[in-house]
């Protein structure tokens, strides 16, 4: 039994390796929100991701990111004041916004599904992400989007004016570490 | 193209909104069918205790007049009245034919019956004055004529098309006595168009303190005995005096001059207000009263709550006398520094109106709506400003149907306690407009109330101190500046200055200014 326990202990160095670790060169991660009806789109910077992903074994990566809260735009200055403060984002108590994979499955070539946990301010919930993943040589290109309600996470109250639902897109070009 | 669909899906979304959002306050029957009405009792503790925001400073003690002094107030009674002519437009004998009349009550609650009648014993509350001087004599040497051609001549006094100053009432109390009847509703919130065509109800535009810096210092010079100076500063302490705030315009008032008043009151052009309770210096943008059903806040820092018609018949009250007679702490602006029992306040000169007189205004108030501009705006810049609108993000804040949300918005300086979250309607977000008068004024509660945009087109005085007179000054960046001039309130000796603050809309290209122009006054 100690002999087994010590050769998987050996093993798992194997294994980590065997997930090649991007990290993030270019990220995109803007929102969409309709208003009276019309689109709002905004944006956030700030992203730090550990992105441990090799595209034929989907099911052993790890993805763990976050951005700055208070780098929310939507190109009106004292709507993102609004943004940043206590009725929606809340950043001085909350000043980042975490999202971590519970598990990745291919859906087809360079096509992935993953299921996140999603944590802003105290709410965590779960969102299913559909992304893409285009490898060009030791550089890819990961791209998804999920929708949230932006109720479920305490984002401003019922509005008759402003919808509920946020489409959330991702856009991250990934270098492999050496 | 684009715009026709954009004003297909605005005009569709407005739509549910407003079926959405609903009227906080009923409006009013105006049928010809027999109405009973409830008529909440006005100066109600338990009402009392819950309708006003606190102050900024929450250490001061605020106690309204108890309802046992409100009720012992003498009532008011409405008597008929007349309008008073400008000079060179009254009708040949018109004072003498009103010299021969009998004095006639006007205002007769058993005479009331349907919703409409209630709506009309309204309007005579709206215009009925209650402080009254003769047309021989104001004062001894200073007459009605005398008064007409060296002060309401100089500040530019409204005219109807007939030459009626609307913000006055004659008044026969007496067989024999024609007097000019004062401070009504009505006289700051009558609005004369430039065509003479009058809005009742709307932001006035009569010269309140133009009039008023002209006026007093001619009465002083007639009264002997007085020292101007300490006359005049005593009757600001009354009217603004908040001695528990400590900021350097409540010093201003102990030492004022009738010179400083005149110059301070002269800067403050129609459409805006030293009111009772805000300041000479911080004053208010009158507001428009049409759609006033509508709003859950009453006044520009939001003072008092509308929870319901009997919560307007407070604030009216409030407005009329009460105000001057509320205790912050040891302070009583009637009475200054004030402790032990009130003494006999009809002997002060104070009187109320009945509950069934607020009624009937408040129902009339109700009944007024906003007036659709008479000039139409073409479809296309209307989509097009509509889009503006929303895409700018002016439909956050100013929300069909009423185009407004009915939120506080926070002043620069003060942050909302926790409890105010629960208990208001509150957008976190302070609008960094000039906080003064939310901050430093007796009225100042630490928000602004997000106005709404309907009427906008006969609304002059804009921002809550009036600064600015057009919506072109407001969507223009050089307002930033500080060798900026506003056409509203400067100040008193201000050439120019900086009106900070609303930054929205100011990067706009000209043909979407344009439009979004013409959609807030088409509202």
């Amino acid at each position: 039994m100690r002999r087994i326990l010590f050769y998987c202990i050996l093993l798992i160095p194997f294994t980590l390796r065997a997930q090649p670790r991007w990290h993030v060169e270019t990220a995109s991660i803007t929102f969409e929100i309709k208003n009276a009806g019309f689109p709002v789109r905004g944006s956030f910077e700030g992203l730090e991701a550990d992105i441990r992903f090799d595209p034929a074994r989907p099911g052993r990566s790890t993805i763990v990111a976050s951005i700055d809260a208070s780098s929310v735009r939507t190109g009106i200055g004292l709507r993102d004041q609004h943004l940043r403060g206590r009725d929606y984002f809340d950043v001085q108590h909350h000043p980042q916004i975490h999202m971590d994979c519970v598990r990745i499955e291919k859906t087809e070539s360079d096509a992935f599904t993953g299921l996140f946990r999603l944590q802003i301010k105290e709410v965590v919930q779960s969102v299913t992400v559909p992304f893409t993943f285009a490898p060009r040589g030791r550089r890819g290109r990961l791209e998804g989007h999920f929708a949230l309600n932006r109720l479920d996470f305490g984002l401003g109250g019922p509005s008759p004016i402003l919808a509920d639902d946020v489409l959330v897109r991702l856009e991250v070009g990934v270098a492999q570490a050496e | 193209m684009k715009y026709k669909s954009t004003l297909l899906l605005a005009a569709l979304v407005l739509l549910l909104v407003g079926v959405y959002a609903g009227h906080p306050v009923r409006s009013s029957d105006t049928s010809a069918a027999s109405f009973s009405p409830g008529i909440p009792r006005t100066w109600d503790s338990t009402a009392l205790a819950t309708v006003m925001l606190p102050l900024v400073d929450t250490s001061v003690t605020v106690r309204p007049l108890s309802e046992e002094a409100y009720y012992g107030l003498p009532e008011r009674v409405i008597y008929k009245s007349y309008p008073l002519y400008a000079p060179g437009y009254m009708p040949a004998g018109y004072f003498d034919s009103l010299r021969q009349r009998e004095p006639e009550i006007a205002f007769v609650p058993a005479t009331i019956e349907t919703g409409g009648d209630w709506i009309r014993a309204g309007e005579l509350v709206f215009d009925a004055p209650h402080a009254f001087i003769t047309v021989d004599s104001l004062v001894e040497h200073v007459s009605f004529p005398m008064v007409a051609r060296e002060i309401w001549r100089q500040v530019g006094m409204p005219l109807t098309e007939d030459g009626i100053m609307p913000f006055f009432r004659l008044v026969v109390r007496e067989k024999g006595k024609v007097e000019i009847g004062r401070f009504a509703c009505g006289m700051c919130h009558t609005r004369v168009q430039e065509d003479g065509t009058l809005i009742k109800g709307a932001q006035g535009n009569y010269p309140f303190d133009r009039e008023r810096a002209l006026l007093e210092p001619m009465l002083l010079r007639f009264q002997q005995g007085l020292n101007p100076d300490e006359a005049i500063g005593q009757d600001q302490r009354v009217l603004f005096g908040a001695p528990w705030i400590t900021h350097a315009s409540q010093a201003w008032l102990d030492s004022l001059t009738v010179e400083q008043f005149v110059s301070a009151a002269l800067a403050i052009p129609p459409g805006v207000l030293a009111r009772h309770g805000a300041h000479l210096l911080h004053p208010i943008r009158i507001p428009d009263l049409r759609g006033v059903k509508d709003r859950r806040y009453l006044d520009a820092t939001g003072l008092m709550r509308h929870r319901s018609i009997g919560d307007l018949m407070r604030y009216a009250a409030f407005n009329e006398n009460a105000d001057l007679l509320t205790r912050f702490d040891d302070f009583i602006p009637a009475l200054g520094r004030h402790e032990g029992p009130l003494p006999p306040l009809d002997s002060l000169g104070f009187d109320r109106f009945t509950d069934a007189q607020l009624f009937a205004l408040a129902r009339y108030l109700y009944s007024l709506e906003p007036l659709p501009n008479p000039h139409r705006y073409d479809e296309a810049t209307l989509a097009r400003g509509t889009h503006v609108f929303i895409e700018e993000g002016c439909v956050t804040c100013h929300t069909p149907p009423f185009f407004t949300n009915n939120e506080l918005t926070p002043v620069d300086g003060f942050t909302p306690p926790e409890d105010h979250f629960e208990t208001f309607d509150l957008f976190d977000l302070s609008m960094e407009t000039d906080p003064s008068l939310a901050l430093y004024t007796r009225r100042g509660t630490g928000y602004y109330k997000i106005p709404g945009l309907r009427g906008l087109w006969y609304r002059e005085a804009l921002l809550h101190d009036g600064s600015l007179t057009t919506l072109e000054e407001l969507f223009d960046p050089r307002r930033l500046e500080e060798d900026f001039v506003p056409s509203g309130f400067k100040g008193a000796g201000v050439e120019a200055r900086a009106v900070p603050g609303h930054p929205f809309g100011l990067e706009l290209s000209d043909e979407d200014k344009a439009a979004l122009i013409a959609y807030l006054k088409a509202l």
